[in-house]
C-alpha cells in the first residue's frame, strides 16, 4: 500500500465523493433551534461543500480541474427507492467530475451556485443507498487508473433508522461490510456517518468507542471506518478531540457539525 | 561556495511557466529565498515571487520587519488583473478565491560570513545541513509527522488583516564547517528526504536537468515522492564561487494525459428501477422473447441428453446381467471339465499312458490324450 500522504488529488489522479442523503418524511423536522427543516440544511450543507470542492478546484487560469467526481444518492424520495441526487442538466448521471458540476448548477442563491434540492418525503431505504455505493465505488476503483488514485469515500447523512435493514439491520451490516473490502493502492474506502437529531441528548463526535446502549448508535459507529490521517489532522484543526482510534462518526450532530463533518470528510 | 538551483514542475501543471515555487537570489546579498504558492489558493505563483524577491533585495531576520515588508506588497499582489469567467458558477468562485488572497510558504537565508548563515521560514520548506560524516540535521522540521502539522503559511488576507504574527516564523542563526552542504527544500522532497535521508546524496549529485528529470519521474513512478513543483537550493561551501540553475530547457513539457470521464454502467440498471419508456419496454420485451427462446432450446437439449442417458444405463444393466450369467455358465464348464478331466486321466492311466489324476488338464495330459486319440482312430483304421 502507498503513503497517502505522498499523494496528490489531481485531475489524472481524481477522488470519487460519495454522498448518501437522507430525504426520508422526518428530515422536514426543524433542526434544533432553527426555522428550517434539516432537509433544508443538510442541502445547503452538501450545496457548500461542493462550492468548497470548486474552489479547491480552479487552476490560476480560472479552469476547474477535474480533480473530483461526485456522487449524491438521495434515499427515501419515494418509498424504498434510491435515486441520483443530480436535477436539471445533470439529472440522471450518477457520477459527475466537479468540471461538469461547475458547467450545469441549478441556479444561484445568495450569488452562490447551488445544485441540490432539499427533500423529504417517505421512508429511508438505507441499505439500498450503501448497495448502491458499494456498486459505483466498485465499478468506479475497477476503471481506468483509479486504483492509483485516492480511495473513495462515503459520507452518510441520516436522522433516523434505516427501514431495509432486514432483521438486526444483517442486510445494513453486509452491505457495508462488502464496501469495506474495497480498496485501492492507498487503502480502503473511508465510510463516514453522521446522525442529525434535533432531540437534545449528549453529543457523540468522532469517538474511538460507544457504549451507551443505543443499538442504532452502535451500529452507524460499527460501520463507520477510522479516520485516515489527513482527516485527524482536519479535525484537531477544527478543534475536535480526535485520535488515531477515531472513527468518522458523528451522533446528535448539529450544524456546524454537519459542516466540519463534510469537511473532515473532503481530502485537501 | 557553488550555489546549484533545482527546480521542475508537477506533471499535472504541463509547463514550466505554471510552476507555484518561485526562487530569488540576490548575490550582492548573498540572500536567497524560496516560496512554495499553494495550489488551493488564487494566484499564488504571484505572491510566492514578489515575497521572494522582496526578501533577498531586503533580507531581514526579525519576523515582525519581514512581516512589514510582505504586507507592504500585498498591495502589489491585489492589482494583478484578472479575467472573469462567463460561467456565473465559476466566476462566484473565482471572485471568492481572490477574496481569500494568495497563500505560500517562505524560506529565506542570507550568508554572513563563509561560516554561519541566517535563516527564517513559514510553513513547511525545510533546510538540511549535510557534513563531510555524511551525517545530517534539519531545521525547522526533523520528522514528517511536523512537517504535516504545520499549518502556518503567508497569506495575503491574513496579512492585510494583521492575522499573522512572529509565532508563525522559525528563525536561526547556522553556524557551519567547511565540508557542509546546504539544501533547502519545498515540502515534497523534505518529506522524501526525512523518510530516506540517503536521498540526500542523490539530490546533491544531481549535476543536469535530464538527471533531476530522471530522479523525480523514478520517485514519482514509485510513488515515494509526491506529485508536486520540486524545488531545492544547494549551496556547497568546498566548491568554487558559481551558480547553477537545473530547470527545464525551452520546449521541456510533460505530455497532457487524456482526461476521460468516468460513466458507471451500473447507472443503466439502476435508472430503469423506475421508469421505462415503450422502446425500453420493446427491448426488455425482445430480451425475454429471447431468453425464453433460449430456455426452450435447453430444455429440448436435455430431454435428449435424459433419453441419451436411459438409453446408457439401460445398456449398462444388461452388460451387468450377461456378466454375471456367463460367469454362472463358465463356473459349469469349469466344473464338467474338472470331472471329464479326471474322467480323461483315468482312461489314459488305464490305457498305460504315464500320467498322473490330479484333474488338472496341463500341456502333458493334452499331449497324451490327442496321442491315445489317434491310436484309438489308428486301430479302428486297421481293423
Amino acid at each position: 500500500m502507498h503513503d497517502i500522504r505522498n499523494l496528490t488529488i489531481s485531475s489524472t489522479n481524481p477522488c470519487l465523493l460519495v454522498y448518501l442523503i437522507d430525504q426520508s418524511s422526518s428530515m422536514s423536522d426543524k433542526f434544533g433551534n432553527a426555522s428550517h427543516s434539516k432537509a433544508t440544511e443538510v442541502a445547503n450543507a452538501i450545496n457548500d461543500i461542493i462550492y468548497d470542492i470548486g474552489l479547491r478546484c480552479i487552476s490560476a487560469n480560472g479552469e476547474i480541474k477535474n480533480r473530483f467526481e461526485i456522487v449524491i444518492i438521495g434515499y427515501g424520495k419515494k418509498p424504498n427507492s434510491v435515486a441520483s441526487g443530480w436535477e436539471g442538466q445533470l439529472a440522471g448521471n450518477w457520477v459527475v467530475s466537479i468540471k461538469n458540476i461547475f458547467d450545469f448548477p441549478l441556479g444561484q442563491e445568495n450569488d452562490k451556485p447551488i445544485w441540490i434540492m432539499p427533500y423529504a418525503n417517505s421512508n429511508t431505504p438505507m441499505t439500498k443507498a450503501f448497495e448502491n455505493a458499494k456498486r459505483l465505488c466498485n465499478e468506479w476503483i475497477n476503471w481506468g487508473n483509479h486504483k492509483n488514485c485516492h480511495p473513495p469515500i462515503i459520507i452518510n447523512i441520516t436522522d433516523g433508522e434505516a427501514t431495509d435493514g432486514g432483521a438486526n439491520y444483517h442486510d445494513l451490516k453486509q452491505e457495508v461490510q462488502q464496501i469495506k473490502q474495497l480498496r485501492t493502492d492507498y487503502g480502503p474506502i473511508n465510510i463516514l456517518n453522521i446522525h442529525l437529531s434535533s432531540r437534545s441528548g449528549e453529543k457523540l463526535l468522532f469517538p474511538s468507542n460507544v457504549n451507551s446502549g443505543d443499538e442504532f448508535e452502535k451500529l452507524l459507529f460499527d460501520m463507520s471506518t477510522q479516520l485516515n490521517e489527513n482527516m485527524i489532522r482536519i479535525g484537531c484543526d477544527k478543534g475536535y478531540s480526535i485520535n488515531q482510534n477515531s472513527k468518522g462518526y458523528v451522533f446528535n450532530g448539529n450544524a456546524t457539525d454537519l459542516i466540519n463533518f463534510l469537511n473532515i470528510g473532503t481530502p485537501q | 561556495m557553488e550555489v546549484t538551483v533545482l527546480q521542475i514542475h508537477k506533471r499535472s501543471s504541463y509547463e514550466f511557466k505554471f510552476i507555484e515555487d518561485k526562487i530569488s537570489i540576490n548575490t550582492f546579498n548573498r540572500a536567497f529565498a524560496l516560496s512554495d504558492g499553494t495550489t488551493q489558493s488564487f494566484n499564488s505563483n504571484i505572491w510566492a515571487e514578489i515575497i521572494t524577491k522582496q526578501f533577498v533585495d531586503n533580507p531581514t531576520f526579525n519576523s515582525n520587519e519581514l512581516i512589514d515588508n510582505f504586507t507592504f506588497k500585498v498591495s502589489e499582489y491585489n492589482d494583478f488583473e484578472f479575467e472573469v469567467s462567463s460561467n456565473p458558477a465559476i466566476a462566484a468562485v473565482q471572485k471568492e478565491k481572490r477574496a481569500k488572497g494568495g497563500t505560500a510558504t517562505f524560506a529565506g537565508l542570507q550568508f554572513k560570513n563563509e561560516n554561519s548563515f541566517d535563516f527564517i521560514s513559514c510553513g513547511d520548506s525545510n533546510l538540511f545541513i549535510l557534513n563531510g560524516q555524511n551525517e545530517f540535521s534539519s531545521f525547522p522540521f526533523n520528522d514528517i509527522d511536523g512537517l504535516d502539522s504545520n499549518n502556518y503559511f503567508l497569506n495575503t488576507e491574513y496579512l492585510f488583516q494583521s492575522k499573522i504574527d512572529e509565532t508563525y516564523f522559525f528563525n536561526k542563526t547556522i553556524y557551519l564547517k567547511d565540508d557542509d552542504v546546504i539544501i533547502l527544500v519545498t515540502d515534497a522532497l523534505s518529506r522524501l528526504i526525512l523518510k530516506t535521508p540517503s536521498i540526500l546524496k542523490q539530490i546533491i549529485e544531481l549535476k543536469t536537468f535530464e538527471q533531476l528529470h530522471n530522479f523525480c519521474l523514478n520517485h514519482w513512478e514509485r510513488k515515494v515522492l509526491e506529485e508536486d513543483d520540486i524545488s531545492a537550493i544547494i549551496f556547497d561551501l568546498k566548491e568554487q564561487k558559481k551558480i547553477n540553475i537545473l530547470e527545464p530547457p525551452m520546449g521541456f513539457y510533460f505530455p497532457k494525459e487524456k482526461e476521460e470521464v468516468f460513466i458507471p454502467t451500473i447507472n443503466k440498471i439502476i435508472e430503469k428501477e423506475n421508469t421505462f419508456n415503450n422502446l425500453e419496454m420493446k427491448e426488455i420485451s425482445n430480451q425475454f422473447n429471447g431468453v425464453a427462446n433460449d430456455f426452450y432450446q435447453v430444455k429440448r437439449k436435455q430431454k435428449l441428453h435424459e433419453q441419451l442417458l436411459l438409453l446408457a444405463i439401460s445398456l449398462i444393466i444388461i452388460n451387468v446381467c450377461f456378466s454375471f450369467y456367463s460367469t454362472t455358465v463358465n463356473r459349469e464348464e469349469i466344473q464338467l471339465q474338472k470331472s471329464e478331466i479326471v474322467n480323461r486321466q483315468s482312461i489314459l492311466k488305464n490305457a498305460g499312458y504315464k500320467i498322473n489324476i490330479d484333474g488338472v488338464w496341463g500341456k502333458d495330459s493334452k499331449i497324451e490324450w490327442e496321442k491315445y486319440l489317434l491310436n484309438k482312430t489308428t486301430k479302428k483304421d486297421v481293423k
